[in-house]
């Protein structure tokens, strides 16, 4: 055994068993979780800087047609959608301050709450995806509007902001999913016990990675609904 | 002996728990209403045509909410800085992409004039890149 080892021991410290046999102390677990997740959101925000450097470089070349294109989605329910990825937001912040304090019912109860708002976002998306396919506003080639009469005609490459709208809002939903499974997954653990006041560094990193999603929303509610 | 400084952990707890600051839930809330009222602000904002301060605005309230979550929901101004370095290098390596990128595609139809059919829709000048009129 090595004099690190036993150094923890000689100060009367026990190490309880969700500490890895790895880590010296529960504050340098908690540290590297947390390091790890802000490097995978820096990863994430270089993955989604590419779509929004697309994005730039589309909008540059035909900014007018960006301005038609963007008048088909529906600012109401962009912004009806944008309250409530804030609002889980701050149910999330909130799940984890109670967690901070060792309170398992309130970190689960808003835990659920935050998973619910993700949901209702995504059936919200999904009746704005529904929407533009009845209307043939398809991305690239697929796109053959149908618009109702009186309804200005779009010019013909808008395709390609619907491409890059299908792209975005879809990768981003793909991430609320995926945030739906983590914060479920946190929801389970915490009802059966496995946090605590000392031990809620799960809690902290998954609401870390919810924000991150809130975030990238925030960047394209007014990128492709108000232009 | 380096065990003594992971010992005391980040916080200097000489028993290396785990010690983040936690807000007040009130202020989470207020933190709340903040970006709800940036978002109607920027709503509003797009309901007037103010030329190249459209973007602007739009990218500058965004950032501002962006502040407001990276902050205090994802504890950055009470943390250590090296996690608000890493989201800072990430976003300037976007900048450099981004900055790089429109030098060479708003820049493609002054230097090769002559390439392919394709024109520039903002000049109508020649360009390479993208779709046919």
């Amino acid at each position: 055994m090595s004099m690190e080892a036993t150094a923890a021991e000689h100060d009367g410290y026990a190490r309880p068993k969700w500490l890895a046999h790895h880590f010296y102390t529960p504050a340098q677990q908690f540290n590297t979780a947390k390091l790890g997740m802000w490097l995978f959101i820096a990863q994430e925000i270089l993955f989604f800087g590419a779509l929004f450097v697309a994005y730039g470089v589309y909008r540059n070349w035909y900014p007018e047609m960006f301005k038609l294109a963007s008048h088909q989605l529906d600012k109401t329910l962009g912004a009806a959608n944008t309250l409530v990825l804030l609002f889980s937001s701050l149910m999330a912040a909130l799940a984890v301050s109670a967690a901070q304090k060792g309170k398992r019912m309130a970190t689960g109860t808003y835990l659920l709450v935050t998973i619910a708002c993700a949901c209702v976002f995504l059936a919200i998306k999904f009746v704005e995806y529904k929407h533009k396919v009845d209307l043939g506003l398809l991305p690239g080639t697929h796109f053959e509007p149908n618009l109702p009469h009186g309804v200005p005609s779009l010019p013909a490459n808008s395709g390609s902001f619907f491409a890059l709208y299908f792209l975005m809002t879809g990768l981003h939903a793909l991430h609320v999913l995926v945030g739906i499974g983590v914060l479920t997954w946190i929801w389970i653990r915490n009802l059966r016990g496995a946090f605590s006041k000392e031990n809620y560094t799960a809690v902290f990193v998954a609401a870390l990675y919810w924000h991150f999603v809130d975030i990238v929303w925030i960047y394209l509610f007014p990128a492709l609904y108000l232009i | 002996m380096s065990a003594v400084a992971h010992e005391k952990g980040e916080s200097g707890n000489t028993r290396g728990a785990v010690r983040a600051y936690a807000a007040p839930s009130l202020f989470y809330v207020a933190v709340f209403v903040g970006l709800a009222a940036l978002t109607a602000l920027t709503v509003l904002q797009s309901t007037f045509d103010l030329g190249k301060l459209n973007m602007l605005l739009g990218v500058g309230i965004a950032t501002l909410k962006a502040l407001l979550v990276l902050g205090f929901f994802m504890h950055l101004a009470w943390d250590n800085k090296f996690y608000a370095y890493i989201v800072v290098t990430a976003i300037f390596f976007v900048g450099v992409f981004y900055t790089y990128t429109t030098n060479d595609t708003e820049k493609r139809g002054l230097r090769d004039p002559d390439q392919s059919g394709k024109i520039l829709p903002a000049t109508g000048a020649p360009a390479p890149g993208g779709f046919s009129p």
